[in-house]
């Protein structure tokens, strides 16, 4: 399933405007979106998850438009969202929390049991079903959302920095998870973290001035990366290339 | 069941919420019920028409436990930061709420009716009258809506601040009844106990369910457009809040009759000159009524001193004759719920035939003291002739007064025919008993 902004305006109350003719598709396969702070990511996700009302420009789930009531009506059962920070009722198990986020997300209640096996198995969490969410770790949270998430087996998945806060090895796994699931199903991943882009997404967005500067596969981003010297103690050259990058795209827009 | 599904620790019975978080509120509240009313099950004189107001009346701490609960479930379960309580959730606007409390007020609703089982069996057995089903129905929405509102505290507050917020708002809510009888309408019980006789007046039961149902619709809406995401002002909300604050204002501008009086059929017995009639739910009351009473009657001695009939107040037509003291001559009896005739039946007969102790100037007090006033120690005499008289229902003897201690009944019968007149004014003082001199 695609998703598709065309033209898309988004103006804070009182504020400026942070999207400004957005015009975007994101198909099948994990994009990353990448952008400075301000440039609107968190704003965008909010409209795709129908947090925000659509009021200028388009923006489509497949064939459901967000500015209407029943577009995001139908749209909401084919969404999963991961946001940056979430938190779990502790007294729960891990199959009850995923079990109740899929019955939250539409699915009748004698499916929810299965739902949450299949769901806790592709993020391989099998074998920590039974315990309470309170004993968890970082990483089998996150996880444990992104099975929330995933529950109902929705075509768009959408992820707010999933590996933000976790430790190399819990962000390997996350990874291996998010590209899984990109398989057969449309994953957005925001993200400020290049190496998540570089190993996850088919494509990436850069989101600048309320626009999509850039639109590519991530080789097609590493290309515009002309010097990538300056590897240092506190980063690779790469990193320090991408940020000049990003700021160049920036002063651009 | 699939393996998957036996993987699901929570019950159907509480799901999504943890038992405990439910188990806890309805146990207590079930023992709360059972305290309330576990004293009531041998009074005598049940009635349907105090168990119907009792629904009400026993819930008013119940159901704050209930909101508390509620309160808690919404504070922990609709928290936005919850992986599954996100505004975009297609069930988190409707589906959420309503099986929260669905659960919650089962539970608790659930609890509080198992509590009242007892008291309704007791109740039932004794088939005084009949249940009003207005009077029940408005107590059981009431329990529900303001167990809603206390969900509505957890939703607007999302943490457990909630809880304290919720229980103190119910508590005073439940409360109000007490400062001013228009807030009858609005509560889940009288400021009184009614029983057989009186029915709540025809427009408050339906008002008072009218309203709780109101508050229900109100309290789910507001519950439901704070979950939403994005939020629009609805004009059909906006209307359920704006008929809520109408009905609570409404009843202070024209304030209801609470309950009029529902005399039914009377049985009737006749002793010594006297009839003794009480309601038919109280028929079983007579025999003891005037086992008491005659034997205080033919103590006094005095036969056109006497009532032509001692009637039930549950047999009166108005307020005027139930509670306007004695007639001329009709002595009329509370027979109420938890009443006991062997204390109060003699006390009610002595009361009726001994003067008031008004006329004695004596400011109420009698003494037999060496420095007693006069007006005192003439009290004295009319308070001793009372407990005599009342004691006589029970053959007399020990439980009599000091003064008629060593008094023969003859001999005190004799001497209220010859000083009816001065101690209906007051005048006799203690060394003029004859028994005494």
């Amino acid at each position: 399933m695609r998703i598709t902004a065309e033209d898309l305006e988004f103006v804070r109350p009182g504020r400026r405007k942070v999207l400004d003719g957005l015009t975007w598709t994101v198909e099948p396969g994990v994009t990353g979106l990448l952008g400075p702070n301000g440039s609107g990511k968190t704003t965008f996700l909010s409209l795709v998850v129908t947090l925000l009302p659509v009021r200028k420009g388009r923006l489509l789930l497949g064939d459901h438009d967000l500015s209407t009531a029943v577009g995001r009506s139908g749209a909401r059962r084919m969404l999963g969202f991961v946001p940056q920070r979430f938190t779990l009722a502790g007294e729960l198990t891990v199959t009850d929390t995923v079990a109740y986020a899929a019955w939250v997300h539409g699915l009748a209640r004698r499916e929810c049991g299965r739902a949450a096996e299949r769901a806790l198995d592709l993020v391989a969490l099998s074998d920590l079903a039974d315990l309470r969410t309170r004993v968890l770790s970082g990483g089998q949270r996150q996880r444990v959302g992104i099975a929330a998430a995933l529950a109902h087996d929705p075509r768009v998945l959408v992820l707010d920095e999933p590996t933000a806060g976790l430790d190399p090895g819990q962000r390997l796994r996350v990874r291996e998870v998010v590209a899984r699931l990109g398989q057969d199903r449309t994953v957005l991943v925001s993200t400020h973290l290049i190496e998540d882009v570089a190993h996850l997404c088919t494509t990436v967005g850069v989101l600048a001035g309320g626009r999509i500067e850039f639109h590519g596969t991530f080789p097609e981003l590493e290309a515009l990366v002309e010097d990538t010297s300056g590897e240092s103690a506190y980063g690779s050259g790469f990193e320090r290339a991408y940020d000049r990058l990003i700021e160049r795209i920036g002063e651009r827009a | 069941m699939s393996p998957s599904t036996a993987r699901l620790r929570a019950s159907p019975l509480f799901w999504p919420l943890p038992p405990a978080l439910v188990l806890a509120p309805a146990g207590l509240i079930l023992a709360m019920t059972l305290a309330g009313t576990w004293d009531r099950l041998d009074w005598r004189a049940l009635d349907w028409v105090y168990l119907s107001a009792q629904v009400g009346a026993q819930a008013r701490l119940p159901v704050v436990v209930a909101a508390g609960a509620a309160a808690l479930v919404a504070g922990r379960f609709t928290r936005r930061s919850l992986v599954f309580a996100q505004p975009w959730q297609p069930r988190a606007e409707r589906d959420v709420p309503l099986r929260h409390t669905v659960v919650v007020v089962a539970w608790c609703l659930g609890a509080y009716l198992v509590g009242l089982l007892p008291l309704t069996v007791v109740t039932a057995t004794r088939g005084a009258g009949s249940p009003d089903a207005v009077a029940v129905a408005g107590a059981l929405t009431g329990f529900a809506a303001l167990t809603l509102l206390g969900y509505l505290c957890g939703v607007a507050a999302r943490g457990l601040l909630a809880v304290p917020v919720a229980v103190g708002t119910v508590f005073l809510l439940t409360s109000l009844v007490f400062v001013s009888d228009p807030w009858t309408a609005l509560s889940l019980q009288p400021p009184f106990e009614p029983f057989l006789g009186m029915r709540e007046a025809a427009a408050l039961g339906p008002y008072r369910l009218g309203f709780f149902l109101l508050l229900t619709v109100a309290v789910a809406w507001t519950t439901a457009w704070l979950l939403r995401a994005p939020r629009r002002f609805s004009a059909v909300h906006g209307a359920a809040v704006a008929a809520v604050a109408v009905t609570v204002v409404l009843p202070h501008l024209h304030p209801f009759p609470l309950v009029v009086r529902a005399p039914g059929a009377a049985v009737c017995d006749e002793h010594g000159g006297v009839r003794y009639c009480v309601h038919e739910g109280h028929a079983e009351e007579l025999t003891a009524i005037t086992g008491l009473a005659a034997p205080v009657f033919d103590a006094y001695g005095v036969a056109d001193a006497l009532p032509r009939e001692v009637r039930d107040q549950s047999l009166a037509r108005g307020d005027e004759q139930a509670f306007d003291g004695p007639g001329q001559d009709v002595l009329w009896l509370p027979v109420y719920p938890g009443w006991d005739p062997y204390e109060e039946v003699p006390e009610t007969m002595a009361d009726w035939l001994i003067p008031d102790v008004g006329r004695c100037g004596s400011g109420s007090v009698a003494s037999l003291d060496r420095g007693a006033r006069p007006q005192e120690r003439r009290a004295a005499v009319v308070y001793g002739l009372r407990a005599w008289l009342a004691s006589q229902a029970f053959g007399g003897g020990a439980s009599g007064h000091a003064l008629f201690a060593d008094a023969d009944p003859d001999q005190v019968s004799a001497w209220i025919r010859q000083d009816r007149e001065r101690l209906a004014s007051c005048e006799v003082d203690p060394e003029e008993l004859p028994w005494r001199t």
